[in-house]
């Protein structure tokens, strides 16, 4: 029954607003909020019946969020007020485009169920709406342009006598928009003088001539503010001839020269620091070829303007930072660097080379064309000499430095071993004088003497092999050789052979390299201790054996003598393991003198030596002879 | 009371002529010889272990072979302190270094700190402060 009584109302709406083009018609069932759409309505609001639920929260779902309120409530007030209904909002259709929609009939009944239902019609008229705004917004525009622009227009009838002006041109005058002048006092505006008599002269042509005029002049405006402007006349004549109304455009154009006479102060400026610039500078052409330089740069490298113009940048660039400037170069070419800045070194005419700090900078037109480069060079020999000449002082003082704290190590440990090993046994000669003077019997005294005897030998003995030591720290470098290993080894043996024998020792070698750079007495007496150690620290339970081994890597000459000893605990010894008359056995034979004589040996033949130990598993003492031509020659 | 000192020290020179003065300035002390640290430890461990009576004084040498006087030093300071409540350490060495000197002087089992040699006079008024 419902559907029955819904389609009679369609026709009879249909009927009423027939006329309408593309007219959609609604019906909305206000107790059910039940909102009926025939096909044109789902067509204008672009939606698929079979998503529309018939509410009246789909219709407000696709209105504009901007229009939605008003629109709502004014449906809202026109149902409260059974009035009618006439509103124009816009809606969004499946692809977020804006349509505009005016809904224009309400017509309110009441169903034989009671229900109230209200009947409408929508149309589409976003073509229309988009046409309107168009021309408003396209005068808008031209209103703005002018505005911006500051161009104002005006007309005079030489019959009445009357002039009118835009607001515009009333702005520029310095005039109020109400305000009124007549065309003679215009006149008084243009500054006193050859502005004034040019415009006098102008209109009065225009007015009997009826030439036109388009000039540039300077005014002094209502406010007192000196502008420019430009002013056009031309004049309109009746059949007769008659010059029947005059008109014109009027602009200020005050900024525009402004700038104009900016431009011109800074391309005099530009010119004056051009020319007496103390530094080198050049526009060039993209090619590098020179097209103007100064003339710092012409004294900067001798060739005459002439000349110069006839080179480019390459030809006068030293061969090897030439590469570097063209990759900037054709970077900046590229667009993707500006400038660019590099110290480089040009040729002067007389064929010096001379450094300088090269910036160039790309000039580009409006149009982001590529025109030409401009150059600064800056002198900066002596600057770079001076470098250089740092740079050098430095190393030097570097080396010394290295020297200094060397000799200054050195010096540490000859004093802590004057301190220990020199004052010891002069400590016990002082003792045993007083003892000496302490003691009456005779048998006691010879035997005092006697310790005064053996201690005075232990001072020479000290003596000496300090004496020793300082002349192997200061024969540096000296009585270097090549020396073949294995007849170096063969002679060590030869020297050992006795103990090697009675100790039943086991020696292998395994020499993986010919010959060293080195001094032989030392490397003969460097091998003669180690291997001795070797043998004297032998370990009570076992037979000792011995490897001597010479490889070669990256980092040098190796040298190792590694044994099954008695190994040393370098935890507690480590730190004074090369020291003078340390001795870490309890072995009578200790002496502490041959791992100091081996240590001042290795260096002062400028290599260095390391060991590893254990205690009751044996220890590796390794020489290293850093690679160098200069302290060992091998394959080089 | 039996009056007991130590020496311990490797320099065989040093350790006569020290006994002989010793014994010139109080003959009744009984003086033991220790060649190294670890001779002079093995036997105070010994003694700590049979309750035994630590000497009065201990000299001790720093610069020794096998276990200088520092690791000695080490060692006995691990021990109960109150063993050596009556016992006072002074460190004998030819060493002038302040470094060994403040470092000696930073143990409290030590008294102070002699500088090779020691003379007679500072022997005598070392005894006569300790027995």
């Amino acid at each position: 029954m419902a559907i029955a009584n819904s389609k009679l109302y369609s026709e009879a709406i249909i009927g009423l607003v027939g006329n309408l083009v593309d007219l959609g018609i609604w019906q909305y069932n206000m107790e059910r909020d039940h909102l009926q759409w025939d096909e044109v309505m789902f067509r204008i609001y672009d939606v698929d019946p079979k998503d529309f639920k018939h509410t009246f929260r789909d219709w407000h779902d696709l209105v504009h969020p901007e229009d939605v309120e008003e629109a709502s409530s004014a449906f809202q007030d026109s149902v409260k007020s059974n009035g009618e209904f006439i509103y124009t909002f816009r809606i969004l259709d499946s692809q977020k485009n804006i349509r505009w929609i005016k809904a224009n009939a309400l017509i309110s009944e009441v169903n034989p169920q009671g229900e109230r239902i209200i009947t409408g019609a929508n149309q589409d008229i976003s073509s229309f709406t988009r046409i309107k705004q168009e021309q408003e917004s396209l005068m808008e525009t031209l209103k703005d342009s002018q505005r911006t622009a500051r161009i104002g227009s005006w007309q005079y009838f030489p019959e009445t006598n009357v002039s009118v002006m835009d607001e515009i041109t009333k702005d520029i005058y310095g005039l109020k928009p109400q305000e009124h002048i007549p065309a003679s006092e215009g006149i008084t505006f243009y500054k006193e003088g050859w502005s004034r008599e040019t415009i006098l002269k102008a209109f009065g042509d225009l007015l009997q001539k009826q030439t036109p005029y388009d000039l540039e002049l300077p005014m002094i405006n209502a406010k007192g503010e000196e502008i420019w402007v430009r002013t056009i006349g031309k004049a309109k004549t009746n059949a007769k001839g008659e010059v029947v109304k005059t008109s014109g455009v009027f602009q200020d154009i005050t900024e525009h020269k402004r700038r104009e006479s900016e431009l011109i102060e800074s391309q005099r400026k530009f010119k004056a620091a051009f020319d007496h610039s103390a530094i080198g500078m050049a526009l060039m052409a993209l090619n590098g070829a020179w097209l103007k330089p100064n003339t710092a740069l012409i004294e900067l490298l001798g060739f005459s303007e002439v000349e110069l113009l006839q080179l480019d940048f390459q030809s006068l660039t030293v061969a090897e930072d030439l590469a570097e400037e063209i990759g900037l170069l054709e970077q900046c070419l590229e667009g993707k660097i500006d400038s660019y800045r590099l110290d480089k070194r040009f040729i002067k005419k007389d064929g010096s080379k001379l450094w300088v700090l090269l910036n160039v900078s790309m000039v580009r037109s409006a149009e982001d064309e590529a025109l030409y480069l401009i150059a600064q060079i800056e002198d900066i020999n002596d600057r770079k000499i001076h470098e250089r000449e740092l740079v050098e002082a430095n190393r030097k003082l570097k080396q010394l430095t290295d020297r200094l704290i060397n000799q200054n190590r050195s010096l540490n440990d000859f004093a802590h071993i004057a301190s220990h090993n020199l004052r010891a046994p002069v400590a016990n000669l002082m003792l045993l004088n007083e003892l000496y003077g302490s003691t009456e019997d005779t048998a006691s005294k010879d035997e005092i003497f006697e310790m005064v005897s053996r201690s005075t030998e232990d001072l020479q003995k000290t003596l000496d092999q300090l004496v020793d030591a300082l002349i192997i720290k200061n024969k540096r470098g000296m009585d270097m050789q090549q020396l073949t290993l294995k007849q170096l080894v063969d002679g060590v043996n030869q020297k050992l052979q006795q103990v090697i024998l009675s100790t039943n020792t086991e020696i292998d070698y395994d020499l993986q390299v010919d010959s060293l750079f080195a001094n032989p007495v030392y490397m003969e007496s460097i091998l003669i201790n180690l291997i001795g150690n070797s043998i004297k620290y032998k370990h009570p339970q076992r037979q000792a054996e011995i490897l001597v081994k010479a490889w070669e890597n990256e980092k040098g000459l190796h040298l190792s003598v590694s044994d099954n000893g008695l190994g040393i605990d370098l935890k507690r010894h480590g730190r004074k393991m090369f020291g003078l008359n340390k001795t870490f056995h309890k072995n009578s034979n200790a002496n502490g003198v041959g791992l100091f004589m081996v240590k001042s040996q290795v260096e002062a033949m400028n290599g260095s030596i390391s060991v590893e130990s254990e205690p009751n598993v044996g220890s590796t003492f390794t020489i290293v002879f850093r690679r160098s031509k200069k302290t060992w020659g091998l394959d080089d | 009371m039996t009056k007991a000192a130590y020496i311990i020290d490797d320099d065989r020179i040093y350790q006569y002529s020290f006994e002989k003065i010793l014994s010139i300035v109080d003959a009744e002390i009984d003086c033991r010889i220790f060649q190294n640290g670890e001779e002079a430890f093995q036997h105070c461990k010994n003694l700590s272990n049979s309750l035994g009576s630590f000497p009065q004084i201990i000299f001790l040498d720093l610069n020794m072979p096998v276990m200088d006087g520092w690791d000695f030093l080490d060692e006995l300071s691990a021990l109960d302190e109150k063993l050596l409540e009556n016992t006072s350490i002074y460190i004998v060495s030819s060493s002038i270094d302040e470094y060994d000197i403040n470092k000696a002087k930073a143990y409290k089992v030590v008294e102070d700190y002699l500088v090779k040699p020691v003379s007679k006079a500072k022997l005598e008024e070392l005894i006569a402060s300790n027995f």
